[in-house]
């Protein structure tokens, strides 16, 4: 390490570590120096010259955004010179700024506008025509869409390049750009293609002017007539930090609340525009109850007692063993931990589980495996990712850019196995294509190699890949494995992970398994997590034989969720009494006795565990405009009280209270730090090696067959975000890919209209012709519960055949 | 008009001087033969300090001193890239060499690589250049030919390639870090230095920059010694420069003539005059860039120091004559408008300074303008200057400015008459 420099500014002297700029050193001794252009998170381009400073020995003033400190430099920060050129910049700054602050987004919270309260003249000398880019004569903005939500207005740009920045460097894409020279240079989105990245937001965001607006914002409000609810996004297990914006008990956006350890100060679009979920037209309310073939809006009460005779009744005859009870990942841990309390010591059953998207459920010992190896922010010192059956950019979006970081700055290797093609951005990557279901296959080549054994010839892969993979992995590179939503429904989960597992001892490897669903570990470890024997699996084949009676839904949606639609209609159609708690009148909800509409951010608060088991506070709002919605533990409280149980929380924080006092390790949940605290969930013993069996690969049926996989995207995940109308204007319509032969075989030709269909059951969507998937093979992306793709599923196979017919 | 010896002019109007064979005929190629024989890449560096040739450019850095620059065992390729990309107003001196005498260029383009121990030079010619591009690529093929240019030259296990780059035509690509960003195939954007191309240019390599006309004197200086150089011009100044001619001038055109030759003898011995028997107004000494002199300056000495003294500079030595029948006010607003125009658009204070001058410039012109206006032109100027990321925004300064203070009568005429000063029309550069 090099030794820290010395220098003087403003008189004060002040040590620092070599590289860094005069301006952090400036903020070490308090010294604000105002900027425009400057983000310690990108690279500094020294343009807007906002930072000028004098050097002692320096002819010209300097960048302070742009240069590093030298040994005994004397900087000066506020001396005429200084001052001169800096009040001269902002002058310069504002003669084509269109000054329309009245009607400006930004307005109230704008750098411009500050730093020239702060520095800038009050009137204005420039007499002239200013420099307008009209976009549409009948307009009444000069407001130019650069994509379905990004709006550019070019009068107020700056050209502080942020925006470019955050494309190119950050998220790796390459839509917005320059054009024109001198005064009269803007910024557009090259030719023409839509501006929709997957941090598109974080533009908006970061621009230092209102140029840059989101379209589900735009003239909306006043900033300063907005109240902030610290929280924790619920969108993907990341957990970025946000404020969510909030006036009269409307949601007007998500901004970031940096935290620097989880998302330094970016979110994803999915994050960030999936707020009107909150307040969507056809959100749930009121709770509702099953008056003969008709469910009908109750009041809240009334609801309560229905639930609670009804449970009064089951506890009084020891029946308990009939109800069984289901949650979903994304509810908070005080909900998973209520939920368990309420099921296991009040009603007595064992039937728990955490989610109905699988048919086959996730044994203990790879619950205790899933998360992230270390902790985000190591992700960016990683040199090599293995990357498996799993897609990091859609499933943990911000996590992602640490691993683009590595890449892009540091020159890491990014390596993607899987049955069709993925992309971080367009940094280099290498794609190691296998048929379906073939990630242990592939892995077990990697770790033969590593031990000299002769390759199986099961499967053909890259040989140049698998030779860089072999070559880094020997000189001892830092390897990190990363599976992620395609180890969930693998059809050889158990060979995928002793494949993983030797891998990673073979390698020296990180291993991490990430879940999809943002409170994954929270509400597998707090509570909702039992064991395979009561999974939800096979709580409906209790139903169905009539051993279970009455099921609770929390937050989930089994008949829009469970791979096999067709069964889990009909057997909850079995049921005594349904009972779903949920946001919207979904699927699963029309067929309940009773339904609770469910609070959702920022309706209440709790904590939530990311990917690194960090756990975070999210805090409600403190108006409460919805007074019949309730988090899990609120109606669960409610009704013990009525059962004469005693109602047992008031509060997010009195669970928090009595998990701290009964979980070892977890006194901090009773005095919940700011930026969160980490949690030690994984278990290591679970990562010992194991025999390696491998399943025999799947094959096609026929050659008319398909094996089907599914994709989702950043802006589109299901039947939460399809309430998005913000996401839903962003994200692409459904598509099926397939490969051009199979294509040409089938007939089917690009953007055709085709069905997708088993033996009883079929769907409509589009297809799209393209080498990123393999022969016999077909990618459903971006599935809407229009068509609901778990129609063509059966729980008893964890492959699909279908077959694609053009219409 | 003292009789002296040209040296990049000698041979530039010999027939054929442009083919290899009648370029080594008359004693071309030997001092590149000479420097990879006989002497080592330090030795001929140190020959170029000692003769004491500086960047003809327009900043006149020492050329030798900036090669000594370069990082030592960075492991990195060293690159050499010639600035061809000539498009300062008034200018015209180094197409004039690339298309006569190209050979000249080029194997001063080997030496200087030699020197820094570079493999690949790289020459980025101003898009409009078609012919001058045509001859050095020709040149470089007859070179490579002959053993030049390529893999173990003398078979003394040096390699030096050759690669002519087009550019599109933008003034902002003379700067050296946008030709470097230019080269790289991004918008030509100039970068914030420190880092010096010589530690991280093309490509984030150690780069040398230097301009055609400095590269042409190094055979020369390598035949010929650096004594010989350095008794040539100024002891400051040294050796001889082209004076690029152009305006209200009888003869223009390039002069070759010893550094700290009077401007006098410049514009009548060698120009012949003032056109069409007209007075003379003023001078602008080094291209468009530089403050004007007034026609009672003209007894300065054209060098790098006396041209400072006399409150200009001699920049790339476009001499631009100005007669008493061209209004200053227009001149300026010639100038600004291109400034405004090749600003890269960058940086706030070019940006916007050079588009706010041109308007005020052109309300006056017009016949609109407000006295106040000229302190605030003055004020603009004093915001520019040295607030820029690179010189470009300095280089808008000097004509408006200059212009401001030694003309100002015709500005306060413009203003209070709404008319050009009688007798002063349009501009009639031809
Ligand atoms: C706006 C601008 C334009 C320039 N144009 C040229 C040019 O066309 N040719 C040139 O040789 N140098 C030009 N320069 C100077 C170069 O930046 C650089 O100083 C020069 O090429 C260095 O070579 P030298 O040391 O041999 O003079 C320009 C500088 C600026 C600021
Ligand atoms: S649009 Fe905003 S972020 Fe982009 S360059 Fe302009 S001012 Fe900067
Ligand atoms: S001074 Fe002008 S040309 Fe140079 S970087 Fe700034 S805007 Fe571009
Ligand atoms: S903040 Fe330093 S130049 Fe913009």
């Amino acid at each position: 390490m090099a030794d820290n420099i010395t220098l003087t500014i403003d008189g004060k002297m002040v040590e620092v570590p070599p590289g860094t700029l005069i301006v952090e050193a400036a903020q070490r001794l308090g010294i604000t120096i105002p900027t425009f252009c400057y983000d310690e998170r990108l690279r500094s381009v020294g343009a807007c010259r906002m930072c000028l400073v004098e050097v002692e020995k320096m002819p010209k003033l300097v960048a302070s955004c742009a240069t590093p400190v030298a040994p005994s430099m004397v900087v000066h920060t506020k001396n005429d010179r200084v001052i001169k050129a800096r009040e001269g910049v902002l002058e310069f700054l504002l003669i084509n700024h269109p000054l329309d602050c009245p009607t400006c987004d930004k307005g109230g919270e704008c750098p411009l506008q500050d730093l020239t309260y702060a520095h800038g003249p009050a009137v204005s000398r420039y007499r002239e025509n200013k420099i307008r880019f009209i976009e549409d004569i009948n307009q009444k903005f000069d407001d130019k869409p650069l994509g379905p939500e990004i709006i550019l207005n070019r009068n107020r740009c700056i050209m502080c390049y942020k925006c470019v920045r955050i494309v190119r460097d950050l998220a790796g894409e390459a839509d917005l750009g320059v054009f024109k020279r001198g005064a009269f240079t803007n910024i557009s989105n090259l030719n023409e293609v839509a501006y929709a990245d997957e941090f598109s937001g974080n533009t908006v965001e970061y621009c230092p002017v209102g140029a840059l607006l989101s379209r589900s914002y735009r003239y909306s409000i006043r900033e300063w007539l907005l109240k902030k609810a610290t929280s924790v996004c619920n969108l993907c297990p990341v957990g970025c930090n946000m404020n969510v914006e909030w006036s009269a008990g409307r949601v007007y956006r998500h901004m970031s609340r940096r935290n620097r350890e989880v998302d330094d100060g970016w979110l994803c679009d999915r994050g960030r525009y999936g707020f009107d979920i909150f307040s969507a037209a056809d959100r749930l309310f009121k709770p509702h109850i099953r008056r003969g073939s008709t469910l009908e809006p109750c009041g809240f009460d009334e609801a309560l007692i229905v639930v609670s005779k009804h449970l009064r009744k089951i506890i009084d005859q020891n029946l308990g063993m009939q109800v069984a009870a289901v949650g979903s990942p994304t509810l908070s841990n005080e909900e998973a931990y209520a939920i368990r309390h309420f099921f296991d010591d009040v009603i007595k059953t064992p039937e728990i589980d955490f989610q109905t998207d699988m048919a086959h459920p996730v044994e203990s010992g790879i619950i205790d495996l899933v998360g992230l190896d270390g902790a985000i922010r190591d992700l960016e010192r990683d040199t090599v990712f293995v990357i498996v059956g799993a897609d990091p950019a859609v499933e943990q979006p911000v996590a992602t850019l640490l691993i683009k970081k590595a890449v892009s700055i540091r020159n890491a290797r990014a390596i993607f196995i899987g049955s069709y093609d993925k992309r971080l951005g367009h940094f280099p990557i290498t794609n190691i294509r296998i048929p379906y279901g073939a990630e242990g296959h592939a892995l077990e080549h990697i770790s033969n190699r590593l031990e000299n054994k002769a390759a199986s010839d099961d499967i053909r892969l890259n040989e140049e890949a698998l030779n860089e993979i072999e070559e880094l992995a020997r000189k001892g590179e830092r390897v990190h494995i990363i599976a992620g939503r395609n180890f969930f429904n693998h059809p050889d989960r158990a060979g995928f992970l002793a494949a993983m597992l030797r891998l990673r001892k073979l390698a020296n490897a990180r291993l991490s398994i990430l879940p999809p669903q943002s409170n994954f570990i929270g509400v597998s470890h707090f509570g909702l997590f039992g064991d395979v024997d009561h999974s939800f699996n096979k709580i409906l084949e209790r139903i169905d034989s009539g051993e279970i009676k009455t099921l609770f839904v929390f937050g989930s949606n089994p008949v829009d969720e469970f791979p096999d639609r067709k069964f889990v209609l009909d057997t909850l159609k079995k049921l005594e009494f349904l009972v779903v708690v949920a946001p919207f009148m979904h699927p699963t909800a029309s067929l309940a006795g009773a339904v609770f509409p469910q609070a959702m951010l920022p309706d209440y608060g709790g904590t939530f565990t990311n990917i690194e088991g960090r756990i975070q506070l999210f805090e409600p709002m403190s108006d409460r405009p919805h007074v019949a919605v309730r988090p899990a533990w609120g109606i669960l409280g409610e009704i013990a009280d009525l059962i004469n149980l005693g109602r047992i929380w008031y509060h997010d924080r009195e669970i928090r209270d009595e998990i701290a006092r009964q979980l070892k390790g977890m006194a901090v949940l009773a005095h919940m730090p700011s930026d969160g605290f980490l949690f030690p969930f994984r278990s290591q013993e679970e990562l010992e090696t194991r025999p390696v069996n491998l399943k025999t690969l799947p094959a096609r049926k026929n050659e008319h067959s398909y094996i089907l996989q599914f994709a989702q995207s950043v802006h589109h995940q299901g039947w939460l975000t399809e309430k998005s109308n913000n996401l839903m204007r962003i994200s692409g319509r459904e598509a099926i890919l397939i490969h051009p032969e199979d294509a040409a075989r089938d007939g089917i030709v690009e953007n055709q209209a085709v069905t997708v269909s088993n033996s009883d059951e079929s769907i409509t969507v589009t297809a799209r012709i393209t080498t990123h998937v393999n022969r016999g093979e077909a990618l459903l992306v971006n599935s809407f519960t229009g068509q609901p793709a778990n129609k063509l599923m059966s729980r008893d196979s964890s492959i699909t055949y279908v077959s694609v017919k053009g219409i | 008009m003292a009789e002296f010896e040209k040296i990049l002019f000698k041979y530039i109007d010999f027939p054929e001087q442009d083919r290899i064979d009648t370029y080594m005929k008359n004693g071309g190629y030997a001092a590149f033969r000479k420097a990879v024989t006989t002497m080592t890449p330090e030795e001929v560096t140190d020959v170029v300090i000692k003769s004491g040739l500086r960047g003809r450019g327009g900043a006149g850095f020492p050329a030798g001193r900036k090669w000594s620059f370069l990082p030592k065992g960075t492991g990195k390729p060293v690159y050499l890239t010639v600035n061809a990309d000539e498009s300062e107003p008034g200018t015209f001196k180094d197409r004039e060499l690339m298309e006569k005498d190209p050979h000249m260029v080029i194997e001063g383009t080997l030496i200087a690589a030699y020197a820094i121990k570079c493999k690949i030079a790289f020459i980025y010619i101003r898009g409009e250049f078609t012919f001058a591009a045509r001859q050095l690529t020709r040149a470089i093929e007859e070179a490579r030919a002959k053993g030049f240019v390529g893999k173990n030259i003398s078979g003394k296990g040096i390699d030096i390639d050759i690669v002519v780059h087009r550019g599109g035509g933008a003034y902002i690509c003379g700067e050296e870090t946008a030709l470097l960003t230019s080269l790289e195939g991004g918008m030509g954007y100039p970068r914030v230095k420190p880092p010096f191309p010589a530690v991280a240019g093309l490509y984030g390599c150690p780069t040398i920059i230097n301009n055609v006309e400095t590269l042409a004197n190094l055979p020369h200086i390598i035949n010929r010694g650096a004594e010989w150089f350095a008794s040539i011009g100024t002891p400051k100044s040294t050796g001889t420069k082209i004076f690029c001619l152009s305006g209200h001038i009888n003869k223009p055109g390039n002069y070759e003539l010893p550094m700290g030759v009077p401007l006098r003898e410049v514009l009548y011995d060698y120009g012949g005059g003032i056109k069409d028997g007209h007075n003379l107004k003023a001078v602008i000494p080094g291209g468009s860039s530089v403050p004007v002199l007034t026609a009672d300056k003209i007894d300065v000495h054209m060098d790098f120091e006396s041209l400072a003294e006399a409150g200009s500079m001699l920049g790339s030595a476009g001499v631009i004559v100005i007669d008493e029948t061209m209004c200053m006010v227009r001149a300026a607003l010639n100038l600004a408008q291109f400034y405004q125009h090749e600003s890269c658009g960058q940086c706030t204070p070019c940006r916007q300074g050079t588009y706010w001058m041109l308007v005020i410039l052109n309300r006056i012109e017009h016949g609109e303008g407000r006295m106040e206006d000229l302190d605030t032109l003055l004020d603009i100027c004093d915001n520019i200057e040295g607030n820029t990321i690179c010189p470009l925004g300095d280089a808008a300064v000097p004509s408006v400015r200059s212009t401001i203070k030694q003309f100002r009568d015709e500005y306060e005429y413009h203003i209070t008459n709404k008319a050009c000063l009688p007798g002063t029309t349009a501009p009639r550069f031809e």
